[in-house]
């Protein structure tokens, strides 16, 4: 059953109300929901409106102008013939004046409750500088009108139209922008439209149909192949390939099997599966993105503030150099020029360009992002990460796959008696409640040999260094070195062995049991597939690259030599992440860190930027300012790429606004620019910085 | 963010010049219960975070049809993420 993009409600196709928008049909339950949701579409046709009456009067006046100049060509003969004398209220300037005056106040109606709600703040904006100066006009020729003979002018020095084609080039400008606006900013609607709409769950041990939104926590819900995920949860049965390319831009299916977590609103391609509900409606993968990207489009950059600044002289010096020249205009004797000078000049300068030169690109931008699985938190992110010399990441789960797998186990000669799979128990034992990624190896392992692992009396995890346990009235030990030495556990005999199972990149973990050394195992994580080429790309772009890690130096040295990475911080305990990031700071880096937004959060906070990798589904949770959906690496240089593309494009709008306008207002107080050519300028300035951020939408991600 | 907060999104409709939005966010942002508004500038879309205690989100709508501009309620948000 389809949806109501307003309220949620389902309605049925056949009896329901329709709209057909953007090459979607879609369906409400009312005619007040339709209504609403039309209200952009209405928008525009009312702008439409708009620019059709001030259009129509400017093609009049044109076309009277040129039959004026035709008559007056053709001689005099023509004009004593025609029937103006005999209507001699309906003189030219009246003429002027009913064509102009629904232009004037019914096109440029929105000027004037904006201009009153800037100067109820007593705030100038753009609509008090096209009020002012289309008003101008208008009241001036009006009064030469109405009071003929009061101001030493003859009836033909009307300005009407200048008013009128001042008007139809704004709102013509306005129209323009808005269609490029809306078509920049589908990024979020885009999203939102993914949301699935049905779902199927077993409720009282009977599959039923439900609308999406009413899945609860923890239900079982079933998803057919070809069928849209209904929520964020984990597979509990069956498996299948699901297209997540709408959530991550990652366009290959991803395989999911039991344990694995899908994401709503993504495609599940071939197979049946079943999976519990862990996060619905507000909480979801999709909805959180969406609000994030929302967030950001509506944040503002740091370089917002300066342009804020010059805004708010900005303006005040607009209207001042209009009535200096006016004065001076006035003063050498011509006032009309002053007028129409006076006039140029306010519509010449618009602060509409300079403010909207940031968000309009930030919005492109950060559109960009979401729809590559980069999600930039706000503004000053973005803006800093193009200043960005380091970028610091965390070893495992990052450069690699973060499934480490046990590769050795080398029982020590001390104790004879214990076996391969004795040692590897005993660890096991020591590892049963750990989280850590190298225990989770060990138990993985000890449950493909078959071992009976049982639970230990006491668990306590030393951070940075391994576990201790109790069990069966011994005391196992299981970590690095440091842990040994520590319970001065003697280990200078097996440090070759351990010394060669580091220098082929593996972490060797020491197994002690009552103070005795018993044995090492070996685990070691593979390297993402893309890690190489995302170290190659960002050394390509000038940003140094540092790798930091828990393990010890031989360990990390092997693993970085294989991607490339010269610059290697190891035996890094958690809290040390912090002031490695700290003191490159101290050296005057801009610092971004990459790592799981969980574990590494207090050191992502700490740096410049924080960039969480690939912990895909609750996005809202993580720390950093940036936020790759997908677990590549390669995004790293994408988001720094995505970025320096944005900047420069709000630094050219910011240049096409401030500069090309500014320079118009000397040339339009010297009485140079008829206010007609000031109109447009002034709109093409605005239209030229919405299209130029539109431009970014072509942005390509590099990947080599 | 604090559980309690609710959010609203409302678009003002016909709005010419992208810098009258922060006049009405200004206003939005004095209401008593309104924590914290994010405006859209370019397409004048308010994201209102508020106190359901202490403000309803019929009085913020009121309050923006005030601006004289057309309002368009987006959606509403129980709970923040």
């Amino acid at each position: 059953m389809p949806r109501d993009p307003v309220c949620g409600m389902q309605v049925d196709a056949e009896k329901g109300l329709t709209a057909f928008v953007g090459g979607k049909t879609y369906y409400f339950c009312s005619e007040e929901c339709r209504r609403t949701f039309l209200a952009p579409e209405a928008e525009l046709r009312r702008m439409k409106r708009r620019i059709t009456v001030a259009l129509s009067g400017v093609v009049i006046l044109a076309i009277m102008r040129t039959a004026a100049f035709l008559a007056l060509a053709a001689g005099a003969t023509l004009l004593t013939w025609a029937p103006v004398p005999q209507l001699p209220f309906f003189t030219w300037g009246w003429w002027l004046f009913i064509i102009t005056t629904p232009v004037q106040f019914i096109g440029g109606w929105t000027f004037y409750v904006g201009s009153y709600h800037a100067l109820k703040r007593k705030n100038i904006n753009m609509d008090v500088l096209i009020t002012v100066g289309t008003l101008t006009a208008y009241i001036y020729s009006s009064f030469i009108l109405i009071f003929p003979g009061v101001l030493p002018v003859k009836e033909h020095d009307v300005y009407f139209e200048v008013s009128a084609v001042i008007i139809a080039f704004v709102l013509l400008g306005k129209y323009m922008e808005d269609i490029i606006k809306k078509r920049s900013a589908v990024a979020v609607r885009k999203l939102l439209d993914l949301a699935p709409t049905t779902a199927r769950v077993i409720r009282n041990g009977v599959e039923t149909e439900i609308p999406a939104e009413d899945v609860e926590v923890e239900e079982i819900v079933i998803v057919r192949p070809g069928e849209k995920v209904p929520t964020d949860g984990i597979v509990v049965e069956g498996r299948s390939s699901v297209d997540e390319s709408m959530i991550t831009g990652e366009s290959i299916p991803v395989e999911k099997d039991s344990g694995d977590t899908v994401i709503g609103a993504t495609i599940n391609k071939v197979g049946l599966f079943k999976f519990r509900a862990t996060q619905v409606g507000a909480n979801t993968t999709l909805r959180q993105i969406a609000t994030m990207v929302e967030e950001a489009q509506a944040s503002s950059a740091p370089i917002q503030r300066i342009v804020d600044k010059v805004a708010y002289y900005f303006v005040p010096g607009v209207v001042g150099s209009a009535i200096l020249a006016f004065i001076v205009w006035n003063l050498l004797g011509n006032f009309t020029l002053g007028l129409l000078s006076f006039i140029a000049v306010l519509i010449v300068a618009c602060p509409c360009a300079i403010g909207i030169a940031t968000p309009a690109a930030l919005m492109v931008g950060v559109g960009k992002g979401a729809e590559n699985g980069i999600l930039i938190r706000n503004g000053e992110v973005l803006e800093r990460a193009q200043k960005l010399t380091t970028v610091v990441f965390d070893k495992t789960g990052t450069l690699t796959k973060g499934q480490p797998n046990v590769t050795d186990i080398v029982p020590v000669e001390a104790s004879p008696a214990l076996v391969r799979d004795e040692v590897l128990r005993l660890a096991a034992v020591a590892e049963i409640g750990s989280e850590h990624p190298l225990g989770e190896a060990i138990m993985r392992e000890a449950k493909k040999q078959g071992l009976n692992v049982l639970e230990p009396l006491e668990f306590k995890t030393i951070p940075g260094k391994g576990v201790k346990v109790l069990w069966d009235g011994k005391e196992i030990l299981a970590g690095n070195r440091r842990l040994l030495r520590e319970a001065e556990i003697p280990i200078d005999r097996y440090e070759e062995s351990i010394l060669s199972l580091e220098e082929q990149g593996k972490t060797a973990m020491l197994v002690a049991v009552d103070k005795k050394m018993v044995g090492i195992i070996a685990v070691a994580d593979t390297l993402k597939d893309t890690t190489a080429a995302a170290i190659q790309r960002l050394k390509l772009m000038n940003v140094g690259v540092m790798m930091l890690t828990g393990d010890n130096e031989r360990t990390a040295r092997s693993i970085a030599k294989q991607v490339g990475i010269e610059n290697v911080i190891a035996g890094v305990l958690p809290e040390g992440k912090i002031e490695v990031i700290k003191k490159l700071q101290g050296e005057g880096k801009v610092v971004a860190m990459v790592g799981d937004g969980i574990n590494d959060a207090p050191a992502l906070a700490q740096a410049d930027i924080g960039i969480a990798i690939g912990s895909g589904t609750d996005v809202a949770k993580e720390t950093g300012g940036i936020i790759l959906v997908k677990d590549d690496v390669r995004d790293v240089a994408i988001a720094i790429d995505l970025s320096k593309a944005t900047m420069t494009k709000i630094r050219q709008n910011l240049f096409l606004s401030l500069v090309y306008n500014s320079a118009l207002i000397p040339i339009a107080a010297m009485g140079l620019l008829n206010p007609i050519y000031a109109a447009a300028a002034m709109s093409m300035s605005s239209v030229s910085v919405v299209s130029n951020s539109a431009l970014l939408r072509r942005f390509k991600p590099k990947t080599t | 963010m604090s559980e309690k907060l609710k959010r609203a999104a409302f678009q003002l409709l016909d709005i010419d010049c992208a810098t009258c939005g922060s006049f009405i966010k200004e206003s939005l942002a004095r209401q008593r219960g309104v924590k914290t508004v994010n405006v859209n500038v370019l397409l004048s879309i308010f994201y209102i975070d508020y106190s359901p205690d202490e403000v309803s989100e019929d009085e913020l709508e009121k309050l923006l049809n005030r601006s004289g501009y057309k309002v368009l309620k987006l959606y509403s948000l129980k709970s923040n993420p």
